[in-house]
């Protein structure tokens, strides 16, 4: 049985993306929310912890080595199975972070990519999926709050397409903002072209998200996320050592669906 | 209003010092490609003269990592063995043809010495070496595979049979044959020590049967991204880390940022 409704597998096919409304209940919410704070906190008093640190946004790398629940984040029941469905039985992990956002950072147009990039040789990427990023939105996230934007079905494009030049990112013609409510999760195929909206929130609404990349069990990591011992640890099922890496990455079989609930 | 069809014809590329045109078109079209003479006369018996003594090692010691079958020994992670094949890895004539055709990622994969005895049968062995989920293979290239050639291989001596131009079929498996040279189109790489053969991971092919009465030796290297795990089981030693001295060979060995710049075909000469 697939875990994507016909409605959700055309709109993505179409698209690129897909939202996953209130994928998080009001206590699951609060719980993310209080890890991710308590994360927050103890990476701006060690600034050793790697990640990014300027006034624009803070990047938190390795969200998962900061709190066993984000582990079960990456695992989530109702946003896990559909990203598994479109990158396929092989997925891993390629990286993961927490990006808090205050209003106030500029962000210019250059800033439209694909995660794919100019990286990846030899992947006929419209057609194929390398990469999948899944973001959960902890705070409301507004039109004009710094809401991810994407430009729908440019997960097909070829390299012929040309791509406007903008001044601002909200310029860029055809663009979606992916506005959401907190506790949402939207996810999005690695070549399609996307770029961090300005936030301009007139209540002052910093915005924070959980991102998790997905790939396949047959890729590296991104340098720096090689799980430490502490995350290694409790890799306690398949499902959670293949999202590790701990795994063969070419013979053995996929870990199943199933070990990914279990704990 | 009739639309005109305007295909802009393009400037002929000019082919690049790594890869003549011909070379690469029938890469393009056939999925593999013929290096004649790709050894010189002295590399291919200093590479036999370590082979050999490898393949007695490995003979001696049955805990050294390999298959003992018996109608093939695979030596595994023949680069551990000698660094004659380390430098085998970034031959001066075939090296750059792989990373013209794989990109300037390229890492490898794996690397092995086949043996095969005389008398060898294959029966339906016919696959991609490439096949993974999310990936539209038809278009795209994930591995190359390099074949050295350490001793002649006749007609009927057990040559790797192709597919030709199959790494662009869609997907799906086509015919398997019971016996590799029934495959219709099947090309034979019957080649005399010293050729080399590059084959994408998408080309079909299979293990000749060798009815001849000579051992077939291949040195063998898979290809594959920076960004791609190396194969199970073939992560470089510390010694063999060690011999990574240039940028290439880092990036080779699996040993840079796998989603970092690319390390250039040859280290730039050192300031005067």
């Amino acid at each position: 049985m697939g875990y994507l409704s016909d409605a959700q597998r055309l709109f993505y096919e179409t698209n690129g993306y897909l939202m996953v409304p209130d994928a998080l209940g009001p206590a699951e919410l609060a719980a993310v929310r209080q890890a991710a704070d308590e994360a927050e906190e103890r990476f701006r008093r060690l600034p050793d912890l790697p990640g990014s640190r300027i006034p624009e946004f803070l990047e938190i790398e390795g969200i998962l080595e900061h709190h066993p629940l984000f582990f079960d984040l990456a695992l989530h029941p109702r946003v896990f199975p559909l990203v598994r469905e479109l990158v396929g039985p092989d997925i891993a992990l390629v990286d993961h972070a927490y990006y808090v956002t205050p209003p106030g950072g500029v962000v210019k147009g250059i800033a439209w990519h694909t995660d794919t990039g100019h990286r990846i040789h030899g992947v006929d990427l419209p057609r194929s999926v390398l990469m999948m990023r899944a973001i959960f939105a902890l705070t409301d996230i507004e039109d004009d709050g710094g809401a991810t934007l994407v430009l729908p079905g440019s997960h097909r494009y070829s390299e012929e397409v040309a791509i406007p030049r903008v001044e601002w990112p909200e310029q860029m013609p055809c663009a979606v903002r992916l506005s959401c409510r907190a506790g949402s999760a939207y996810f999005y195929n690695g070549y399609l072209l996307h770029c961090p909206g300005n936030n301009c929130s007139p209540r002052g609404v910093t915005r924070r998200v959980v991102l998790f990349n997905y790939g396949h069990r047959w890729m590296r990591m991104w340098k720096g996320h090689e799980p430490s011992a502490w995350l290694a640890g409790r890799a306690t099922t398949p499902m959670r050592r293949q999202l590790l890496g701990l795994c063969r990455a070419y013979y053995g079989a996929d870990a199943p669906l199933e070990s990914a609930a279990a704990s | 209003m009739t639309e005109a069809l305007t295909e802009t014809a393009a400037p002929p590329a000019p082919a690049s010092p790594a890869i003549t045109l011909e070379q690469k078109y029938f890469f393009e079209a056939n999925g593999y490609l013929v290096v004649h003479d790709a050894l010189s006369v002295e590399e291919l018996a200093r590479i036999r003269a370590a082979a050999d003594a490898t393949e007695a090692l490995w003979r001696a010691d049955p805990d050294l990592a390999g298959v003992r079958r018996h109608d093939l020994d695979q030596i595994i992670g023949i680069m551990e063995y000698d660094p004659v094949f380390v430098e085998a890895l970034v031959h001066r004539t075939v090296f750059p043809l792989v990373r013209e055709l794989l990109g300037p990622d390229v890492m490898m994969l794996d690397n092995d010495y086949f043996i095969t005895p005389a008398g060898a049968l294959i029966h339906r062995g016919w696959h991609y070496d490439e096949g993974f989920p999310g990936i539209y293979h038809p278009r795209s290239r994930l591995m190359i595979k390099v074949f050295y050639v350490l001793q002649d291989v006749p007609h009927d001596g057990g040559g790797t049979v192709m597919l030709p131009g199959s790494h662009r079929f869609p997907s799906g498996r086509p015919v398997n044959t019971e016996v590799p040279e029934d495959m219709p189109n099947g090309v034979r790489m019957a080649l005399p020590a010293g050729a080399a053969y590059l084959m994408a991971g998408r080309t079909y092919h299979c293990v000749g049967n060798n009815l001849s009465n000579r051992i077939r030796r291949l040195l063998i290297y898979t290809y594959g991204h920076k960004w791609m795990r190396i194969w199970d089981g073939y992560d470089p030693s510390p010694r063999l880390a060690a011999q990574a001295t240039t940028p290439m060979l880092a990036q080779l060995l699996g040993l840079t940022d796998p989603y970092g710049p690319n390390a250039p075909l040859a280290p730039a000469p050192a300031a005067a």
